[in-house]
């Protein structure tokens, strides 16, 4: 499913540039559900971007379904985007929108219509009350929980996952990590998360370390 | 459905208002202006093709863009003769004398015009109140007497405007919408270069003039001292098909300038051209001035949304997405921008009407070419917005605090 060898990225020039991946080799099957924990600032959410195609490494290769993927051509690496679900950190929502239509949005980038699914997505995370309502109405874990629901609303063959539980209390947490583990069963879902809890990670059926921008092993 | 565009100026509710009210102020002045400059012109030239004539003659020398005709021109002698020359293909030869007068606080090109030939000159309208100056001509045969033949004493100093006031020769015909702007009716006196004029009758606009005085009065007061003369003659030919050849049969003739009547408006737009480029310069610094209003608003906003956009990009937003939500922001804004001025150039072109004699003449016309100057505005300034859009690094833009 997906492969990356030898990822390098920095931010930045010259002497104030920062390594954060300093040659990463990542492996991934169809179907696996696995859990990156590592610590703050070791490069996590970095390495998802990479993966989630939103910025090209300085080093290194990326293979996602038997294709290379880093540094394409614009175009194609915006319509490989749209196959992959990603639920990033922070700022996950636009705020002129409402939840409903942030999901919506997304589906038109993608050239998708609305399905049945999104609603009971929306049902399923407890947030149907919320589809009307903007983000600068709702709390930061009403937020995440709707960029949830809008990652999945596509069925991405890879769904990327940066700290979902972060804000979330522990049932949401624990709902929300079921849903994950019950798709990846039943629907062979690919899911890479970044967390921070042990318990979080468990769920998953591997967990990766990182540190310094390796992964330990 | 969720429209972007259209989301985000209604978000910024204020901000879109300012700016659509950017470019309906320009719409609006694009169209109130060139409306005001020839609907003006245009309807001075509807009100002489009214006249019931074909052909104008007027002094030779003063040329096709000459300024306003007015004063003294043609000897009344020209008039005769035409009639003479041409029997059996000119009607009659009417002389006009026309006189620029106050009224209302404003300039108007009076006629002085015979009260014998009143249907020709006011395009047919009959009065709506009151009744015209000097009936029976008394005043003009009792004005030739005095001044035109050879046996009378009498000369020009020695008529009073008493003399003038007690023989029913200050008396003035307006036009009912100068009746309606300047408040006057029928009865009022009035005190115009110098002299106090009674308003004896309402005529509906649409004539030769909005002002009409008898002639032999206009000869005897702005004649330079002579009943000879009249400004121009306007021919009423008995034929419509020969107006050609009877135009140069009586330049021919006369050797005075000839001009079908019709031609007035080019002469008029002639003379007024610069005026016109001038005006049309005005609306493009408008628009100018709407557009980068337009691009520096579309600029901030894209400024301000690097992550909306961001985003956008990381669900798989194609660059031309993006740049469509930023143009087609930019024509919504510009849609109620022109429906802003248009609105309000109807508006303003009726008050301006209600308050002045002017006429604003909004053209379908110039309504095209605003609507599509505002469009190509619109998506010029959208261009370098949108570029800036394309650009926006993803990973910057939604890691950066
Ligand atoms: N846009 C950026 N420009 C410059 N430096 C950056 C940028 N984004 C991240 N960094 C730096 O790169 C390093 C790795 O950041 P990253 O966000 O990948 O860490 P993380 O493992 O996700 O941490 P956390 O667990 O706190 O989310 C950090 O030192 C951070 O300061
Ligand atoms: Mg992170």
């Amino acid at each position: 499913m997906l492969q990356a060898y030898d990822l390098h990225k920095s931010y930045g020039r010259g002497s104030s540039a920062v390594q954060v991946l300093t040659g990463l080799d990542l492996r991934v099957e169809e179907g696996e559900f696995v859990a990156i924990m590592g610590p703050s600032g070791c490069g996590k959410s970095t390495l998802l971007h990479l993966l989630g195609l939103m910025t090209a490494p300085d080093k290194g290769e990326i293979h996602l379904e038997n294709s290379r993927v880093d540094h394409c051509p614009r175009t194609r690496t915006a319509v490989r985007r749209r196959r992959i679900g990603i639920i990033l950190q922070r700022f996950n929502l636009l705020p002129e929108l409402s939840a409903m239509d942030n999901v919506e949005i997304s589906l038109q980038v993608r050239g998708l219509r609305k399905t049945g699914l999104v609603d009971e997505l929306f049902e399923k995370l407890g947030v149907a009350h919320l589809k009307g309502r903007k983000p600068s109405r709702m709390s930061i874990g009403e937020q995440q929980r709707i960029a949830v629901v809008r990652a999945m609303a596509h069925q991405p063959r890879l769904l990327l996952a940066d700290e979902p539980t972060g804000s979330l209390d522990s049932k949401n947490t624990q709902n929300l990590l079921e849903m994950f583990a019950r798709l990846n069963r039943e629907q062979r879902q690919t899911i890479i998360m970044i967390t921070h809890s042990a318990d979080a990670a468990a769920i998953a059926g591997r967990t990766v370390r990182m540190k310094d921008g390796r992964l330990l092993d | 459905m969720a429209y972007l565009p259209l989301a985000n100026i209604l978000h910024h509710k204020l901000r879109s208002l300012l700016n659509a009210l950017g470019i309906g102020i320009g719409i609006c002045m694009l169209l109130t202006l060139s409306g005001l400059s020839r609907g003006s012109l245009g309807e001075i030239a509807d009100r002489w093709d009214a006249v019931n004539a074909q052909l104008l003659v007027y002094p030779a020398g003063w040329g096709e863009s000459t300024p306003t005709l007015s004063g003294v021109g043609l000897s009344d002698r020209f008039a005769q003769r035409i009639e003479q020359q041409n029997p059996g293909k000119v009607a009659r030869a009417v002389p006009v004398f026309l006189w620029p007068m106050k009224v209302g606080g404003q300039d108007h090109l009076a006629a002085g015009v015979d009260p014998g030939q009143w249907d020709m000159l006011a395009g047919g309208k009959k009065l709506s109140g009151g009744r015209l100056f000097d009936p029976d001509m008394s005043f003009a045969h009792w004005l030739e007497k005095q001044l035109l033949e050879e046996a009378s004493g009498d000369d020009l100093a020695s008529i009073t405007d008493a003399d003038l006031a007690s023989r029913g020769a200050l008396e003035l015909v307006i036009d009912s919408r100068l009746a309606k702007k300047a408040s006057l009716k029928v009865g009022d006196d009035v005190h115009i270069s110098n002299h106090n004029w009674k308003i004896v009758g309402v005529v509906p606009e649409g004539g030769l003039a909005r002002v009409y005085l008898p002639r032999r009065t206009a000869q005897f007061l702005f004649g330079s001292g002579s009943i000879t003369k009249s400004t121009v003659i306007f021919v009423d030919l008995v034929d419509d098909e020969g107006v050609e050849q009877a135009s140069r049969d009586i330049r021919n003739d006369t050797r005075q300038e000839v001009v079908q009547v019709s031609q007035y408006r080019n002469m008029l737009q002639q003379k007024w051209g610069v005026m016109y480029t001038y005006v049309d310069a005005v609306n493009v610094v408008a628009l100018i001035i709407a557009f980068l209003f337009i691009a520096v608003m579309l600029y901030t906003m894209v400024l301000q949304r690097t992550r909306e956009i961001a985003l956008l990009k990381s669900f798989g937003a194609s660059s031309a997405f993006v740049i469509r939500q930023v143009l087609a922001e930019s024509l919504l804004m510009t849609f109620a921008g022109c429906a802003i001025g248009i609105g309000v150039s109807y508006a303003a072109g009726w008050a301006i009407e209600q308050v002045t004699l002017y006429t604003v003449t909004i053209g379908p016309h110039w309504i095209a070419i605003a609507i599509a100057a505002a469009f190509a505005g619109a998506v010029i300034s959208a261009c370098y917005p949108a570029w800036r859009a394309m650009k926006i690094d993803m990973v910057e833009a939604l890691t950066m605090e």
